[in-house]
């Protein structure tokens, strides 16, 4: 992986970050907002004091107010858990851009993740299942996950049955969300075991806006399946329409569970592209 | 309607042209794609390579089409006949004999050009003539298919000859607007206003191309007229026998050979025979022995002494001596004396002048070509009256005269002695004498056997009798002249033109395609639109251009949203 490429990662990651302030995390002693109370100086609650409290705690001024020992309470401050999911079908690599691009979001999610203290854990999803990836021989650059001669591809589909999502992890799936299957199946794993999702779709320009005309001879890219077809105008508008249509349905689905979609253009820069279409989404937000 | 370029209709290969691109799709480019399950699948999709499709019904197909249908319909350039354009053509046959060597590819050829010329304008008066100045007019009338009959059925025998009367002639009955076809069978050098039709092409020929016979036997010339070295068997033919078993003559590349032979004792006539080829007329060599006509000659008996004029008689063929002069058809003597024609020389001791001035012969068919310088001759014998014609004069003297000329008596005169002059060392005096009697000899009645060639003025019947002016026939064979129930001539017809018999040159050559379009153009009209359709088929291309290269472009993309 070369320098120029980690610095813009770096730089991207300097701005941009996982989603973490917006959310209430559960996990190890950290720098965010728990579900619970903890010991950090953010007051949450109070409640009645019970044997074993520890008295540093007890409002004083309430129970001067009150009479009776009152404990005061304060925000738990966590580490939240990331597993991130990248989808290795063959339609993420096909072409250069997209898979760079897919690529830098892979190392963005991990490098601000690693920012963040969080505990990542990576998985490179194909018809094998799931199969981890070591985020630090990605940064040592001696691992390319989307590798092609390291994967058996998907045939067009995402699973995540088999994936060990951590309870209450920020679940983070990179895929071009582009397999005829409905979202809610998908979007509902994600969101299973108090986790919270993001999903990041890297597209290519040539996908959403291609260039077709005359008699084209299709090879698909998954299956290797040959097709061949006149396209005209018409034909092309009714493409553009089914595609719009098949990411506002990935739109609705993710959002009915909570659930970030982001559709990252594969083209330009990343930074920039983080904070046209990430961050809107609630994808990403700014570091501070 | 006429096409006036007929060429033009190649553009409609445009056609399928346009429908095979249309239809193949072997050059489709090839994509590969991650969206195929949002491209709806069609009909005419498939998954296995196949390389043809449905034919689609495209505003682009049609627009194609209809600009190569508009570009065929202009470079065709059609023309409308005007129903009042009246052409003459005059078809010109060339008469020479190896005309006949393609007389089977004459009526085609004249049928295809005919038939195009028909369609070149409302009504064509059709005339016929043969370059043979002697043939009247084969056909005139407006009928292309009696046009062509009559070409075809004209024999063509005569030997080399010159076309340029009939064609003048032909020029001026076609007048300036009409059109004159020579049709031929060699590249002839086309004249002014005349047009080619050559319907020959190059042929090897072997055949006879001369004979040499006297009454004994005969020798016979066989000529190639191939480039290459050619082998034919010849055999002869006699009456009532069966045909000689074949010999081979074997000739290198425009080689000669002789075929020698004799008449049978009895034999009067016989035919040699070469194996057949593509030229006939010369394939068939008839012969019959020769036998002059007799003349009967009475020699005055002053004369009889005559060395001069003994050798003078043994010189003549088929003398026959006779006692009388009313007997003789010619009579030697030293006066006329007589009605029979007569060769009278002056007798000697007569005195006369001494040669003065030169000598000088006047026009006639006995003088012609002859030289009588050296002479030495005096001039004292009966002078000539004033109708006698003076056939050579010494200053003024006559020396040699015709009595009684065109008459049946018609007699020379010779007007100096034998004895006293050199006449026996002139030729030309001696030639004047045998001239004088076979002119005798021709104009008296009796049988007469020889050989002719094809088409040949038989000069010893001409002007004698009913046979004047009489010829050989024009196909190889044998021919008797009658008169009554007696035969006056009998003879062997054959083929003798060796230029003729030479086909190695001979050369196919169409009717331009200009006559026609000249014709056409003419008496037709042009398409009155035809700006209207350049127009509108600038305006198709500009069509196809733009449905080539219409954009695109989808109508949505990510960054748009």
């Amino acid at each position: 992986m070369s320098s120029r490429w980690l610095e813009r990662v770096r730089y991207a990651a300097d701005r941009f970050r996982l989603p973490f302030r917006s959310r209430i995390w559960r996990g190890q002693v950290g720098n965010w907002a728990g579900a619970g109370s903890g010991g950090s100086i953010d007051f949450q609650d109070h409640r009645p004091y019970v044997p074993g409290d520890d008295p540093r705690h007890v409002d004083w001024q309430a129970y001067a107010r009150s009479g009776h020992y009152v404990m005061k309470l304060y925000r738990e401050e966590v580490s939240p858990a990331v597993d991130l999911v990248l989808d290795g079908s063959r339609s993420m690599s096909y072409q250069e851009e997209k898979k760079t691009r897919a690529l830098e979001l892979f190392a963005f999610v991990l490098e601000s993740a690693r920012r963040s203290q969080c505990a990542a854990r990576a998985w490179v999803l194909d018809d094998d299942g799931p199969s981890p990836v070591s985020p630090a021989l990605f940064f040592e650059g001696r691992l390319d996950p989307l590798s092609l001669d390291d994967l058996a591809g998907t045939g067009g589909r995402v699973v995540l049955d088999q994936v060990p999502f951590r309870p209450g992890s920020l679940r983070v799936l990179l895929t071009d969300a582009l397999f005829p299957d409905p979202p809610e199946t998908l979007v509902r794993r994600l969101a299973s075991g108090r986790g919270q999702g993001v999903v990041l779709a890297p597209g290519a320009r040539s996908e959403s806006s291609p260039h077709w005309v005359g008699p084209l001879d299709f090879e698909d890219c998954e299956s290797g399946a040959r097709r061949l077809e006149r396209i005209d105008e018409s034909r092309l508008a009714e493409y553009g329409a089914r595609y719009r249509s098949h990411f506002a349905l990935w739109k609705a689905g993710c959002r009915r569970y909570g659930i970030a979609f982001a559709q990252i253009p594969a083209e330009g820069d990343l930074t920039r592209a983080l904070r046209d279409r990430a961050l809107p989404e609630g994808a990403v937000e700014l570091c501070r | 309607m006429s096409a006036f370029n007929p060429l033009g209709l190649l553009a409609l290969l445009g056609v399928p042209a346009v429908l095979t691109i249309h239809l193949l799709r072997v050059r489709a480019r090839r994509i590969q794609a991650s969206t195929l399950f949002l491209l709806p699948a069609y009909e005419s999709v498939t998954e296995g390579g196949r390389r043809l499709e449905r034919l689609r019904s495209t505003p682009l197909l049609w627009a194609q089409l209809a600009a190569v249908a508009l570009l065929t319909w202009i470079l065709v350039e059609p023309r409308w006949l005007r129903e009042d354009s009246t052409r003459r053509v005059v078809l010109v046959v060339d008469a020479s004999a190896s005309m006949s060597a393609f007389e089977n590819v004459l009526s085609d050829t004249l049928r295809e050009n005919v038939d195009r010329l028909a369609r070149a304008a409302s009504k064509i008066e059709w005339v016929v003539l043969a370059s043979d100045p002697r043939e009247k007019m084969l056909y005139s009338g407006s009928s292309a298919g009696e046009a062509i009959a009559a070409a075809v059925s004209f024999r063509a025998r005569l030997p080399r000859h010159d076309e340029s009367p009939v064609l003048a002639t032909a020029r001026s009955i076609a007048s300036p607007s009409g059109l004159v076809v020579y049709v031929t069978d060699h590249a002839a050098p086309i004249p002014q206003g005349v047009e080619v039709l050559s319907i020959g092409s190059p042929l090897s020929n072997v055949g006879f191309a001369g004979v040499e016979v006297t009454e004994e036997g005969y020798r016979a010339i066989v000529k190639s007229s191939s480039g290459n070295r050619e082998k034919r068997r010849w055999w002869i033919e006699r009456e009532g026998t069966a045909p000689t078993t074949g010999n081979a003559v074997e000739l290198e590349p425009f080689d000669l050979a002789f075929l020698s032979g004799s008449f049978g004792a009895l034999e009067e006539e016989l035919t040699l025979v070469l194996e057949g080829d593509g030229f006939t007329l010369d394939d068939r060599l008839p012969l019959v022995r020769p036998r002059p006509k007799v003349l009967r000659l009475f020699v005055a008996p002053e004369l009889a002494a005559n060395r001069f004029v003994a050798r003078f008689i043994e010189s003549l063929a088929s003398v026959v001596r006779v006692s009388t002069p009313e007997e003789a058809d010619l009579v030697l003597a030293r006066s006329r004396e007589s009605s029979t024609p007569t060769i009278a020389f002056a007798p000697p001791g007569g005195g006369g002048a001494s040669p003065e001035g030169p000598l000088v012969s006047e026009r006639d068919a006995l003088t012609e070509g002859l030289n009588f310088q050296g002479l030495l001759a005096l001039a004292s014998g009966p002078a000539p009256g004033d109708s006698d014609p003076v056939l050579l004069w010494q200053g003024e003297r006559p020396l040699m005269f015709l009595a009684e000329a065109g008459s049946e008596s018609s007699s020379l005169v010779v007007r100096f002695a034998l004895e006293e002059s050199n006449a026996d060392r002139v030729p030309a005096f001696v030639l004047l004498l045998h001239r004088f009697a076979e002119s005798v000899r021709s104009s008296v009645p009796g049988f007469e056997q020889k050989n002719a060639e094809l088409h040949q003025l038989l000069d010893a019947l001409d002007g004698a009798g009913p046979a004047g002016g009489a010829r050989a026939p024009s196909e190889p064979g044998f021919f008797e002249l009658r008169q009554e129930e007696r035969v006056l001539f009998r003879g062997a017809a054959h083929f003798a033109d060796v230029r003729e018999a030479d086909l190695t040159r001979a050369a196919r050559r169409r009717l331009g395609a200009e006559v026609f379009r000249d014709e056409l153009r003419r008496n037709s009209l042009p398409d009155p639109l035809q700006s209207l359709w350049i127009v509108a088929l600038a305006g198709l291309f500009l069509v196809v251009t733009a449905l080539q290269e219409k954009p695109t472009s989808a109508t949505s993309s990510i960054s748009e949203r």
